[in-house]
Formats: structure tokens, sequence, C-alpha cells
């Protein structure tokens, strides 16, 4: 069955610059821009909470139908959610990048990763740790992977799923140089509180030594 | 407690934080985070009892990257001085903080954990603080 393709619709924005872009924000609105490999560029604008709607369905890295209206004519473009700016402050959208894909052409992306089971080394006093969240590939846009999945179940401690162990779909290659460890079960370290104080401590009488040298 | 090895000048204006912090404000490290809701300076004291605070209540497995680092010098005149005769004594050390900022970030224990640990240690600090977890994570 083929899979649901979301669709959003945006509006050309023809005002530019901190001050029209602050009061579209001030109105739910989030400014953005609209672009693709061969050159497109077009300075959109979107209401935030359909915007997060979509977003929270297709994340980066499906692809959905931005439907771009330009006073009444509309085009649609299959599109990625590039890029989304986030005010450090309060939790709304400030901008957001669309980017345009070619479904012939290959595209590079970063596709967040999933584990599934319980490594049987957690029982053995190990934890499991993740070191790459996120793997690069390359591949047709539609055949983006919305997460890599690693089933981490037999992952004894001081194991480690490196990246040409992950079985990736059809159509998808990893973008790697060195075969890099992308998670594993490490045995945990006991620190107490009282040690870690201590080595604190000294730290300091060191820095202070230094200061009076 | 932290503080820089070694510094080029050993005391400081003070000057005025103003804005929004745009470095440090996303969760990078782990999967829950304390982030600043007000601008101030968290003196070197405040970061080590607020991570000793985090520590204690995780206990184990769980792991902590503080995300700010005191390197501006404070000073302070000693007690029943008059004023003037130049700038105090150095007495520590301090981070200034924007609003957005993360200060703590933790990974490796649950969140339920992990946010009773962040909120303890928010009590430690002078600002107003708001727990944050990173997109995508349940």
């Amino acid at each position: 069955m083929a899979k649901e393709v979301s669709t959003l619709t945006v509006t050309e924005r023809t005002a530019t610059g901190k001050g029209p872009n602050r009061r579209l924000r001030m109105q739910g609105i989030v400014p953005g821009v609209y672009y693709d490999q061969h050159g497109t560029n077009v300075m959109v604008q979107v209401p935030e909470v359909p915007l997060r709607k979509v977003y929270a369905k297709v994340g980066g890295t499906q692809v959905f139908h931005l439907e771009i209206d330009r006073n009444g004519k509309k085009d649609t473009f299959p599109a990625l959610v590039w890029r989304m700016k986030h005010d450090p402050v309060r939790p709304i959208v400030t901008h957001v990048d669309f980017f345009g894909v070619d479904l012939d052409k290959d595209i590079k992306v970063f596709v967040n990763v999933v584990t599934t089971g319980t490594p049987k080394g957690l029982q053995l006093g190990g934890k499991l740790d993740i070191f790459r969240d996120q793997l690069e590939v390359n591949c047709k846009p539609l055949s983006i992977p919305e997460h890599i999945e690693i089933d981490v179940t037999d992952l004894d401690v001081n194991d480690n799923v490196h990246i040409e162990d992950i079985k990736l779909p059809e159509g998808v290659e990893a973008l790697y140089e060195e075969n890099f460890a992308v998670l594993g079960v490490t045995p945990i370290v006991e620190t107490s509180l009282e040690d870690e104080e201590a080595e604190a401590e000294a730290e300091t009488a060191e820095a202070d030594e230094t200061e009076a040298e | 407690m932290l503080a820089p090895r070694k510094v080029k000048y050993r005391k400081r204006q003070k000057g005025r934080i103003k804005g929004k912090a745009q470095r440090g404000s996303t969760v990078s490290f782990g999967d829950i985070a304390l982030k600043t809701l007000d601008h101030g300076k968290l003196t070197s004291q405040q970061i080590e009892s607020a991570r000793v605070a985090i520590m204690r209540h995780i206990k184990r497995g769980g792991q902590v990257w503080i995300r700010v680092f005191p390197d501006v010098p404070i000073t302070k005149k000693p007690a029943e001085v008059r004023m003037g005769k130049g700038k105090g004594a150095p007495e520590g050390w301090c981070a200034p903080v924007k609003p957005g900022r993360i200060l703590y970030e933790v990974k490796g224990v649950s969140l339920e954990l992990a946010k009773e640990a962040l909120k303890r240690a928010s009590y430690k600090l002078p600002v107003r603080t708001t727990i944050v977890v990173k997109e995508g994570v349940e």
C-alpha cells in the first residue's frame, strides 16, 4: 500500500525583514522559505498550527506536498522540512526552510537512530550508549526511512554495533569514511560522590597554585 | 568547583547581560535538560551544588553534562571598608547566562528520575528554569 502523503498549504510572502516577520509571528504565522536544487527561491509564510501537525507526521525525512499559493494560483512541489528554527525561550517556531526535492535524484539526509529491545548486557552491569543519534544516508527522496531501527537485544557488555553492521532498506546507502560505532553497551564505572568531590577539590587546589605562581 | 586554570586579566568589568541565548540553547548531548528563563550570573558554588543535587538523585547509570562554565571573575571588597581605593580582590567565578541557555543535560536514566533530579537542581540556582526534553525522546 502506498504511503499517504501529507499536504501543507503556504502563501507567498512579499514583505521581508525583521519588522514584517515579527508582525507575522505575533499573529501565529511562521515566515519561511522554499528553495530547491534548480535555484528556485520563494519566500513563504505558513500558520504555525498546520505546520506543527504536518511536521509531527513527516518529521525532517518524509516527503510531503507543499502547495504554494501565489496570488490565488497554486503550485504543488514535493518537499522536505529542511530546517526549523525555534525561539530559545518560548516554544514557538520562528522560521522554517522547505527544500524542494527532485524525486529522481539521490539526496543526502540525516535519519534518526531508534533502538528496539533491551540489551542482555544491561543485566550484567552495563548501560546502553548511543554514540550517534543520527546517520547520514544517501537515497531517493521517497525511499528515505522514517528512522533507522537497530535491534540491541543480543548486545553484551563491551559489544558495539558499527555502521557496517546495520542493515538498511533497499536503495538506502549510509555515508561514512570510517566504520564507526553507532551504539554499544558499556560497563558502568562506579564513582562515588565523595571521590568526585575529592577530585574536584584537588583540581581547585591545583588551579589556585597556578594562579599564585 | 569549576574555575579557569589561567586567565589573562585577574579582574573584569561587570557588564550587562542583554538579549536571549543564541548559542547553547538546544539540547545537544542528553535527552533532557534544564534551561534558564532569566538572565543572571551563576557562581561556581551554585553550579557545583546543583550538579551534586542531580548526581545524588540519579545515583548511578546516568550521565550529566554541565553546559555552562564560570570563567568570569567576581571581586569583593572586604567588610567595613570605605568605598573607593580601587576594585576589590577576586573572590570567585561566575557564568553569565541569558534566557534560553541550557545549563545541565542528563542521559541514561528514566525521564521521571531525570526530571526530579533537574527540579532539585533548579532550587540551587538563582534563576527561573524550565525542563526541556529533546525532540523525539519519549
